[in-house]
């Protein structure tokens, strides 16, 4: 069965901007100081690291100026946002056992559901934490380790030292500065050695609550030879007011491991999405971001791999679909600075309704790149006059015997191809809908069947609204 | 029955085609035919609603209805198809996914649909492997064309309009698709109107009438003989 097929037969109607009472059973005072940053420390009761390490991160953050290029951040009101939050005491591994607030929730976004049909763990966290959790028994047996961030620094401290902020420290940046100090939440995933987790991992992340920050944190480490697929979804309703969802994410993948990182954004366009995602491949090992970005106010992503051993690989998928106010500024980094490395990035965006899509590129070569071969293709599709895309690429060449490519295009939907659809029998938005699904299939085609399913439907939704 | 009255229409602020008249009955077989710029594409173009084309006199009457007005699908849907001369490369999208959005579920389950696709495909001689590819995406001028005729006959409409279906295609390919399309008319009463410029693929069709096309008129009608005499004569006489 073709995957087109699946769609049309499956009748999708959910619609994720819903929201629901506020729950809470801690919470911060609105805005950020030492104090606060402390009080969440205190709310986890913490071990001395972790409080220093916030405290330190909060001081870096206060001393970071905002990105200076890029989107416009100028609405950002750090003293307007509720920094943690927590909705429930207690962790289900049931749904059975949430707040019906909570459950209801994921009932509707279908996590149950797929968790029954093809996923071997599922993580859901709900504002500031995670408040389910479930791994395949198999899994667990085998030593692989599926948790929520901060039970993984209270019971795996130690490997969660040795790697914890090493790829992104805190001086990174600003947004990463911010997350240090307050970041609560994300997903720890140890697979030990050989290990392949067949069925893939999963964490949904849930924003419900108004002028809010959601700062989760994600540590991945794929040991020597084994795989892994983890997946994110992330929702959230639409308000007026700012949201703030600044993750870190890093990644590390051993010899000889395989690790894919699939993203579904879908956050309302009242969220500004400003996440530090890095990868490092060790030798031979490969690391693929798919990253898939639909919703949010503006987003500042470019998810990184940092080629560390000979013959890694790594690659970047990525589609932007940018609507009205809505900037979506994603790219990719590859650090080549092992010989043989090679790495592939495809960027897929579309803007409509006066929608920017941006892609933001970095290929670096160090000296000890021998024989690097890098290849980025880059299109955009443009499906009004309205709306803009723009290309910065940017290459670093230390090493002359690196190959790198790179190629761009820009399309737009034009009459010919219109009527070429229409004359078939198909509406103009049917028409409209399959152009674009058609021009982002080489990436639809490589996440799972029943998320592709999903951003099917959005786009759908999404031309439809804009024809109107 | 489908109707072409007084039709006079511009394209790019030029008046392209003028006064035309013309009936197109159902069960009949009707040949195009007229030097390259006499009008041939622009007719059908307008029959099927391209929004290029400006009706500024005329009507068209489909089956009584008149659909001057009505936009490119509403058209397809009281059933006209048109395959263009040049049929576009359509990047990520399979002929199947074009059909399954084309054809309501009510009509044919996807089930029915896939099955369908490949008899049809069978008949035509196309590789398996097009139906997954991308609709025209590197195909050659024949796969492309068989491609159309595949669509016409999944599509199954009342009026079939074939623009230059035998262009880019070799005698093999010819003689399938003319030989497909007999016996995709034979005992229906479906109508097919065909854009050439050769006697070849009438040969293999019974032609009801050909009509010839000089600078956006109808410069002459008459049976299938007219065809060959103009691939020996020409136009000019």
């Amino acid at each position: 069965m073709t995957k087109n097929t699946v769609t049309n037969d499956l009748n999708f109607n959910r619609n994720h901007d819903f929201a629901m009472p506020e729950i809470t059973t801690s919470k911060v005072k609105r805005g950020i100081n030492s104090k606060i940053v402390q009080s969440i420390s205190n709310y986890k009761k913490e071990s001395k690291w972790m409080q220093d390490f916030r405290q330190q991160s909060y001081t870096t953050f206060q001393k970071l100026p905002m990105p200076t290029w890029g989107p416009n951040l100028s609405k950002i009101d750090f003293n307007d946002i509720t920094y943690f939050l927590r909705a429930t005491d207690k962790q289900g591994t049931s749904w059975e056992d949430l707040p019906d607030e909570i459950k209801e929730t994921y009932d509707r976004i279908g996590v149950p559901e797929h968790e029954k049909e093809w996923l071997g763990g599922v993580s859901a966290q709900y504002e500031s934490e995670v408040v389910y959790e479930s791994i395949e028994k198999e899994l667990n047996d085998l030593g692989v380790i599926f948790c929520d961030m901060d039970t993984a620094v209270r019971e795996h401290t130690e490997l969660v030292k040795k790697y914890f902020s090493k790829l992104i420290p805190p001086t990174d940046n600003k947004f990463a500065a911010l997350n240090s100090a307050v970041w609560s939440g994300g997903s720890f995933i140890y697979v030990p050695k050989g290990v392949h987790v067949k069925l893939p991992l999963q964490a949904y992340f849930r924003i419900n609550a108004e002028r809010f920050g959601q700062f989760e944190r994600t540590l991945i480490i794929a040991d020597e030879g084994s795989s892994v697929h983890y997946i994110e979804g992330c929702t959230a309703p639409s308000y007026s007011t700012q949201s703030l969802h600044a993750a870190v994410v890093e990644i590390f993948v051993l010899k000889n491991a395989k690790l894919r990182y699939t993203t579904i954004q879908n956050w309302s366009t009242n969220i500004y999405n400003l996440v530090t995602k890095r990868a490092r491949a060790d030798e031979s090992a490969v690391m693929e971001w798919v990253d898939c970005n639909i919703g949010s106010g503006v987003t500042m992503k470019y998810p990184a791999v940092i080629l560390a051993g000979d013959g890694a690989r790594g690659s970047v998928l990525s589609m932007a679909l940018a609507g009205k106010n809505q900037t979506l500024d994603t790219g990719a980094k590859m650090i080549h600075a092992a010989p043989n490395t090679t790495s592939n990035i495809v960027s897929k965006s579309i803007s409509m309704n006066g929608g920017i899509s941006n892609y933001r590129g970095l290929i670096k070569t160090t000296q000890s790149a021998k024989n690097a071969k890098s290849y980025t293709q880059c299109d955009a599709m443009l499906l009004d006059n309205n709306s803009k895309s723009n290309t910065y690429p940017t290459m670093d060449t230390q090493e002359i015997s690196a190959t790198i490519s790179h190629e761009a295009s820009i399309e737009s939907i034009d009459d010919e191809k219109l009527f070429y659809f229409m004359s078939r029998g198909l509406t103009e938005t049917q028409a409209r809908s399959m152009m674009v699904n058609g021009f982002i299939d080489e990436i639809t085609k490589e996440i799972p069947l029943e998320y592709s399913v999903e951003l099917y439907r959005l786009i759908n939704m999404e031309m439809e609204n804009s024809i109107g | 029955m489908l109707s072409i009255k007084n039709l006079t229409v511009s394209a790019e602020e030029k008046e392209i085609l003028h006064d035309i008249t013309l009936d197109f009955n159902k069960g009949k077989v009707y040949a195009i035919m007229g030097i390259n710029g006499s009008g041939k594409s622009s007719l059908v173009k307008t029959i099927m609603g391209n929004p290029i084309m400006h009706v500024n006199k005329g009507s068209l009457i489909c089956d009584n209805v008149d659909i001057t007005k009505l936009p490119t699908n509403k058209r397809a849907q009281k059933g006209i198809f048109l395959s263009p001369q040049s049929p576009i490369a359509i990047p990520g999208v399979t002929v199947q996914q074009l059909l399954r959005t084309a054809i309501s579920r009510d009509t044919m389950t996807s089930k029915a649909l896939t099955q369908k696709i490949k008899e049809v495909a069978n008949q035509l001689k196309i590789p398996k492997e097009l139906l997954s590819r991308s609709l025209n995406h590197n195909f050659s001028g024949g796969e492309r064309k068989k491609m159309e005729v595949l669509q016409a006959a999944i599509l199954n409409p009342q009026y079939v309009i074939l623009d230059e279906i035998d262009t880019g295609v070799d005698v093999d390919a010819l003689k399938i698709i003319a030989n497909f399309l007999k016996a995709f008319i034979a005992n229906t009463t479906k109508t097919l109107i065909l854009i050439t410029h050769y006697n070849r693929i009438l040969s293999y069709l019974p032609v009801d009438e050909v009509i010839v096309m000089k600078d956006g008129t109808i410069a002459q009608k008459g049976n299938a003989s007219l065809a060959k005499i103009i691939e020996s004569e020409g136009y000019q006489k």
